[in-house]
């Protein structure tokens, strides 16, 4: 799975990452990618605000870091079946 | 992807094929300028005045009250600013009547005359998005030069009370001034019926191209011209004309005149199965007025749905939609159109803007319904009611606690 975080680099981007690369110790196989909020694939998602999220393209969260919780349960629900 | 579906027609619509057709021979070998007196300028020039006729024929005015401008920014800014600087060239200042919610076209002219001295007063609408006439009038001051109230909001598509609002307005002296972009073609438009003196329109929004719009001044109005320039449109807006522009504007009006019954019947069609989203997505309310506002524009509030979320995840499905919270410095701000009317921070984040065109199909609806709707089970699992808020007690939009 890949998870897109766009990042000002402002603090709210920096916690979603230190967020994400805490949830990746749990699922290995997460691929943390960080990307300005400012670029053609931020533009893409319709990112107009940092931080933003998308995970398989799945644009998750806008403008704020979502939590681990959150992110933890949709990897959960969208896994391939045979990493389930 | 998926087939595109763009519901995204208050912002802008498609060029005609027709209109680009027309406009086509004005990007070739028909460039003169319609100010020369040779043979090839007096061409151009009568194909310029055919298409102010089809304008003209659309809002029901005569070719002469016609000017055609920049786009419904400029129009805007040439009906208010021109009116307060004739104010200004007779030694005076005074008082303008204008609503909380119109396009920052007019918000920005206003709030740049607060600073030269005029007094603005900002009427908010009705939980509805509706303007009551009674609190416009009552807004009007000894003063009042100026009542400037756009026709239909472009976030919720509510038709405002614009004739009388004008009576209203004439019975104290001053000027009628309405932002028409988001009504013509979509709805009658009749200068004379509405009593206006200064109405604007923009030819992108009626599959015409951008970068043209159109200011009708009634006769015997005064109006300082913004650029002077070199006389044009009978002194009212200088500079050479954008002639392929104001062709296809001409084309555009005339095909929303010739077709307008038929596209109304079929922009009412597409509302009917749009509003399925009230009936069969969860927690869905229609913002703004069911009965007062024009078919192709609808805007709903999705309980605990982040409409930017949603705008983002339906655009990978190619579904092109809107939202009317913006993006300042940084942080998201909600509508302020929303807010006007009363809603709360929570019912503008969770609102989304939906508009339809003449092309698109019932069919196209409908799989926006069957995709919102799916979404909008997915995205409330996303935030909790905690993180995304509640409405406050006073938000017309109010839900019952535990949708989520
Ligand atoms: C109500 C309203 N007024 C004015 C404008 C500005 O028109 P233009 O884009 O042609 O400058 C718009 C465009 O969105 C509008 O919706």
């Amino acid at each position: 799975m890949r998870a897109l975080v766009f990042s000002d680099g402002g603090p709210e981007s920096q916690a979603q990452i230190d967020i994400l690369h805490k949830v990746a110790t749990r699922f290995p196989d997460l691929d943390v990618v960080v990307a300005p909020f400012d670029s053609d694939d931020a533009i893409d998602a319709g990112i107009l605000v940092a931080p933003g999220l998308v995970i398989d393209g799945v644009t998750l969260s806008i403008g704020r870091a979502l939590s681990a919780g959150r992110i933890r349960r949709f990897i959960e629900q969208h896994k391939p079946e045979d990493d389930a | 992807m998926s087939e595109i579906v763009y519901l995204d027609h208050a912002a802008t619509t498609p060029v005609d094929p027709a209109v680009r057709d027309a406009m086509l021979p004005y990007l070739g070998e028909l460039f003169a300028n319609p100010s020369s007196i040779h043979a090839a300028g007096r061409t151009v020039r009568q194909a310029v005045s055919r298409a102010r006729s089809h304008v003209a024929e659309l809002i029901a005015a005569p070719p002469e009250s016609v000017v055609f401008t920049g786009g419904g920014t400029e129009s805007d800014v040439t009906a208010l600013l021109g009116a307060a600087f004739a104010r200004e060239r007779v030694g005076e200042r005074g008082h303008i009547v204008t609503s909380a919610f119109e396009h920052p076209a007019v918000l920005e002219c206003c709030r740049f005359l607060e600073t030269r001295g005029f007094r603005v007063t900002y009427v908010r609408p009705e939980a509805n998005v509706v303007l009551s006439a009674d609190a416009v009038a009552e807004a009007m001051q000894p003063d009042t030069f100026l009542v400037s109230i756009m026709m239909v909001n472009n976030e919720t598509g509510t038709l405002q009370p614009i004739r009388s609002i004008a009576a209203a307005a004439h019975e104290r002296g001053a000027l009628m001034h309405t932002d028409a972009v988001q009504a013509l073609g979509k709805t009658e438009v009749d200068v004379e019926d509405l009593g206006v003196d200064l109405l604007s329109g923009s030819a992108h929004k009626l599959y015409g191209p951008k970068g043209v719009g159109v200011l009708y001044v009634r006769p015997g109005v005064d109006l300082v011209p913004i650029a002077p320039g070199g006389g044009q449109e009978r002194k009212r807006r200088g500079g050479t004309e954008n002639v392929p522009g104001i062709i296809g504007f001409g084309e555009a009006a005339r095909l929303a005149r010739v077709h307008f019954h038929e596209r109304q019947a079929h922009a009412q069609r597409l509302r009917q199965e749009l509003m399925r989203l009230c009936t069969e997505v969860r927690s869905v309310r229609l913002n703004g007025d069911a009965e007062q506002a024009v078919p192709h524009i609808a805007n709903f509030c999705l309980v605990y749905v982040d409409a930017l979320l949603l705008v983002s995840n339906l655009s990978r499905r190619g579904i092109f939609i809107s939202v009317g919270s913006a993006c300042a410095s940084g942080k998201l701000e909600p509508s302020y159109v929303l807010k006007s009317a009363g809603m709360s921070d929570f019912a503008s984040f969770t609102s989304a803007r939906f508009s339809t065109g003449k092309d698109n199909t019932v069919e196209q609806v409908s799989r926006v319904v069957d995709e919102v709707g799916e979404l909008a089970e997915f995205l409330r699992q996303i935030r909790t009611p905690a993180e995304i808020g509640q409405c406050d007690e006073n938000c017309p939009c109010l839900w019952e606690e535990g949708v989520a």
